[in-house]
């Protein structure tokens, strides 16, 4: 299953890199040819309001899509990846206080925070996908930190450190490439959830209205939907199918993990 | 013995760790810290040249001796002198050359290795991390080398760990620790979890580089047949303190801690001929938590008196190279 | 007592599939023992030794199969039986005490309930208070105080979890134990204490008894009769006194010879070079020839067949005879 997840992003991915060449129509064109039902000859998925081409806003919606979820889970990793591994390294003040936080920070619910924030600062897509990557990683960061407090009593970290070996050699030859298999799991996850929240805020009216996203279809499409339901449905199944994909390919992450983590060979 | 030549000495080393408090007794008031006891007050000096053995069961305290001496956990009293330096006021630089002195091999060989480099990254390290080796391909030679050295064929360089056997891995290991020529080596309980058909080549090859490189080694282990055939001298430990230490055969003949003369009574032995006669003792080892007054070992040794009771017995020489730590062992 | 031995177990074939080929793990077994006897199986990690204790109960790894032989227990064969048969037959006839058996515990009951949960399940017609009687009395037996029968496992120490699965295997007083590796894991005090307290049970219920060890200290301790694996086969077998003052196979002198010892004199220990056998294929003829220093030309084409040494000791070797457990060098091969 995990595959066709992979599937999924890999289409994806090339849809949102080849936009400009498989789309048929400028996704910004607005034309006479407004509330075109599916199956209209040259429009596929129909038209919306404005007369612009449903299956072509889809195509470049995907550009949208993945850009939140890479810039959004990637931060959010990198970020918890440090906040996660120097903690639980050092242990002592530093990771007592820095473990308080993030259970204070992960008691409150990242939605309503970047509601705030967007109400506050404006939603340029630039903003949102790094508020989104700022609120996200104590997640992150707590799996590294639970990896690291397990790793760092290890043989081959001790026999590297016993060596002469520094601390940043040790956790990012040692530790850090050991550790962050469920960080890259979670990130799987984290950019269907990126994806979902960029959607939401849209669909809020907290978007960006520059950018093609299809939460901002699914919103824009919900206010025309007796007259135009393609209008809503399509962006809505695409945010589906995509999210579903990153899930799918985050529990295949962990699934290879288990076995490689379980297998022990016989002396 | 010869004349005093100790590449390493230990005075009244301790390793407390602070056993936290249950919320209950805290909030009860029994304010008073308990400690686990790991090791507590330990005198040796180990020559160089020599292979000392540290003998003893589960929580005598031996592993966690071998992670101090190899500056893998400081202690929390006494004090430790290598060659006249004492590595615990060491920073920076200083420690990381120093460092190049004192490597270790541990018991699991499936966890010795980082899984995600090949073995001759895993080789080459300490080298790296010492910028020994003018280039690249100078320190591959030198890690190469180093395999060789401990027996494994070269092709089994840019390999993985999972593709090893325990014993390939443990040889590996030994490698890495070998690659800075260091003066000593902490090996704790380097062939437990190895085959039995694989331990003895592992010893074999410890004691050949020891002739060779005239390294220096701290041999940990529970089994005494193991240390028979290793050390030079064996030092036995109970519940975080030396009780006898002698060299190997005066310890494996005649011993004259009650202690000793329980375990080695204990050990069985590859000889159905062989009719042994043990020295029973009763319950188990005792927690080093919250130890009684008066000797550690009293509340099971048959032939404790009043006084092992009340005053816990120094280390003290029974005949030259000798030492008990026991009221009814005669001194010199 | 009747001629007939407790258990006997005539070319036990047992082999099992991994990825795509089958894995030869037992090959041609065999081996008796009588009431009161215990018999040591000792070898290498993947020579057999414990998949073929575990057969003899059917105990068979996934996708495992015994293809051939026979398993008398008491004359009853085990390899006949149907699967309601062979229920009943574990535990009251035989028992395993497993390797680190001491984590087979649920460490969310009583450790006195377990036991008596044991028996009452394959013992349907015994009451809760007749079954406490008999926990209460199997304490008693293996030395632990009856009053800890309502201690949970984690404050039991490693002995006493160890012993606590001696009882267990003694519930329904089965006439064969199996006890693999039973010294792991504990200090060498307390091993002490565990086995002979298990020689001791043995020779009151005058069970037989089957040792899985690679520790062969153990095995001249405690075992009557000795089978050394290699590979899948038994290259030696016989009484432990013969064997070990007269071993005859390569493999059975390398092995004596690589085991330090805390007793007797200080020697150079042996290091069989080379690695033991793949069992998908194995090679041809003998399966120690790449390994054994006196191979001559016929070990490498044919299997080797059973010779008598006398009436207690057989091995299997071609050059069975022709050389004294001195003349065998190891020292030539690798490493």
């Amino acid at each position: 299953m995990a595959v066709v997840g992979l599937a999924i992003v890999v289409a994806g991915l090339l849809a949102a890199a080849l936009a400009p060449v498989i789309a048929g129509y400028d996704p910004y064109q607005f034309s006479d040819e407004n509330y075109q039902p599916p199956g209209t000859p040259g429009h596929a998925l129909g038209t919306d309001n404005f007369g612009r081409d449903v299956l072509s806003r889809v195509i470049w919606g995907t550009r949208v899509a993945f850009l939140v979820g890479v810039v959004s889970a990637g931060l959010s990793a990198l970020i918890g990846i440090i906040m996660g591994a120097i903690p639980g390294y050092y242990g002592g003040y530093m990771d007592d206080l820095i473990s308080r936080f993030i259970d204070v920070f992960l008691m409150i619910p990242v939605f309503f925070l970047l509601i705030l924030a967007t109400a506050i600062f404006g939603s340029n897509i630039v903003f949102v996908m790094l508020a989104i990557g700022l609120t996200t990683w104590p997640t992150n960061a707590r799996i590294m930190r639970s990896q690291v407090l397990t790793l760092k009593q290890r043989p081959y970290v001790l026999a590297s450190i016993a060596a002469g070996a520094s601390v940043p050699r040790v956790l990012a030859r040692h530790i850090i490439p050991n550790g962050v298999y469920p960080v890259i799991a979670n990130t799987a996850l984290q950019m269907g959830s990126a994806i979902m929240i960029e959607a939401g805020l849209s669909f809020l009216g907290l978007g960006d209205p520059n950018v093609v996203s299809w939460g901002q279809m699914v919103q824009i499409g919900q206010r025309h939907l007796s007259v135009g339901w393609w209008m809503a449905l399509f962006p809505g199944i695409a945010l589906l199918i995509l999210v579903a994909a990153f899930n799918l390919v985050g529990d295949g992450v962990n699934y290879a993990m288990n076995p490689r983590l379980q297998r022990r060979d016989r002396a | 013995m010869s004349a005093n030549d100790a590449l390493i000495t230990v005075r009244g080393l301790k390793k407390h760790f602070p056993v936290r408090k249950g919320v209950v007794a805290a909030l009860f008031g029994r304010t008073r810290d308990r400690f686990l006891r790991a090791v507590d007050g330990v005198d040796f000096a180990i020559q160089r040249g020599e292979v000392l053995g540290l003998a003893g069961e589960s929580g005598s305290g031996k592993t966690t001796i071998g992670m101090i001496l190899a500056l893998l956990d400081r202690p929390t009293g006494g004090a430790v002198s290598f060659d006249g330096v004492d590595p615990f006021h060491l920073k920076g630089k200083k420690l990381k050359d120093f460092r190049r002195n004192t490597q270790i091999i541990f018991q699991d060989p499936y966890q010795t290795l980082n899984p995600r480099l090949r073995v001759i990254d895993t080789v080459a390290e300490p080298l790296d991390i010492h910028g020994i080796g003018r280039h690249g391909r100078a320190r591959h030679e030198m890690a190469v080398a180093a395999l060789v050295l401990a027996g494994l064929p070269e092709q089994l360089a840019g390999r993985y760990p999972h593709e090893l056997s325990g014993g390939q891995r443990q040889r590996v290991a030994i490698a890495r620790a070998m690659v800075l020529r260091p003066r000593f080596i902490v090996a704790d309980e380097p062939v437990s979890m190895l085959d039995v058909s694989v331990r003895s080549g592992v010893m074999s090859l410890m004691l050949k580089l020891k002739r060779e490189f005239r390294v220096t080694y701290l041999f940990i282990s529970h089994d005494l047949a193991a240390s028979r055939y290793m050390c030079d001298r064996i030092a036995v430990m109970y519940l975080g303190r030396i009780m006898e230490v002698a060299d190997k055969e005066t310890i494996i003949q005649r011993p004259v801690h009650p202690y000793t003369q329980v375990l080695l009574s204990a050990v069985p032995v590859p000889d159905p001929f062989f009719d042994r006669k043990r020295v029973r003792v009763p319950g188990e080892t005792p927690s080093p938590i919250d130890l009684p007054p008066g000797c550690r070992f009293a509340a099971r040794c048959p032939r404790a008196v009043a006084e092992c009771r009340e005053t816990e017995p120094d280390l003290r020489a029974v005949a030259p190279g000798h030492l008990a730590a026991c009221h009814l062992a005669a001194p010199a | 007592m009747s001629g007939a031995p407790l258990l006997d177990v005539r070319g036990l074939r047992m082999h099992f599939r991994i990825g795509g080929g089958w894995v030869r793990a037992v090959d041609d077994v065999s081996f008796s023992i009588e009431r009161a006897q215990t018999l040591g199986l000792v070898g290498e990690s993947g020579c057999g030794k414990t998949s073929a204790a575990l057969a003899v109960i059917r105990l068979l790894p996934e996708n495992g199969h015994i293809l051939g032989g026979q398993v008398l227990l008491d004359g009853i064969d085990v390899t006949r039986l149907l699967p309601h048969e062979l229920r009943q037959l574990r535990w009251t006839r035989a028992a395993i005490i497993f390797q680190g058996a001491m984590n087979a515990l649920n460490p969310v009951f009583r450790v006195g309930d377990q036991l008596m949960d044991a028996l009452m399940l394959h013992r349907p017609d015994v009451t809760r208070r007749q079954a406490r009687e008999r926990v209460v009395s199997l304490f008693e037996q293996v030395g632990l105080q009856p009053a800890r029968m309502v201690n949970y496992p984690h404050e039991f120490s490693g002995g006493m979890k160890q012993r606590a699965m001696i009882a267990m295997s003694l519930l329904l007083n089965p006439d064969l134990i199996i006890a693999d590796e039973p010294t792991t894991a504990l200090d060498v005090v307390i091993q002490d204490q565990i086995v002979e307290k298990l020689k001791e049970l043995q020779l009151q219920h005058q069970q037989g008894m089957i040792v899985i060890s690679h520790d062969i200290s153990v095995v001249a301790e405690t075992c009557d009769l000795i089978a050394v694996m290699y590979g899948g086969k038994i290259v030696e077998y016989g009484d432990i006194k013969s064997v070990f003052a007269r071993p005859s196979h390569p493999y059975t002198i390398g092995l004596l010879r690589s085991f330090p010892s805390v007793r007797g004199e200080l020697r150079d220990l042996v290091t069989i070079p080379g690695e033991p056998p793949d069992l998908v294929n194995p090679p041809p003829g003998c399966r120690f020839e790449p390994r054994c220093p006196v191979r001559a030309a016929i070990c490498g084409r044919e299997e080797p067949p059973q010779r008598m040494l006398d009436a207690s000791h057989r091995v299997a070797c071609h050059l069975a005879g022709q050389f004294g457990p001195d003349e065998v060098d190891f020292q030539r091969g690798k490493w």
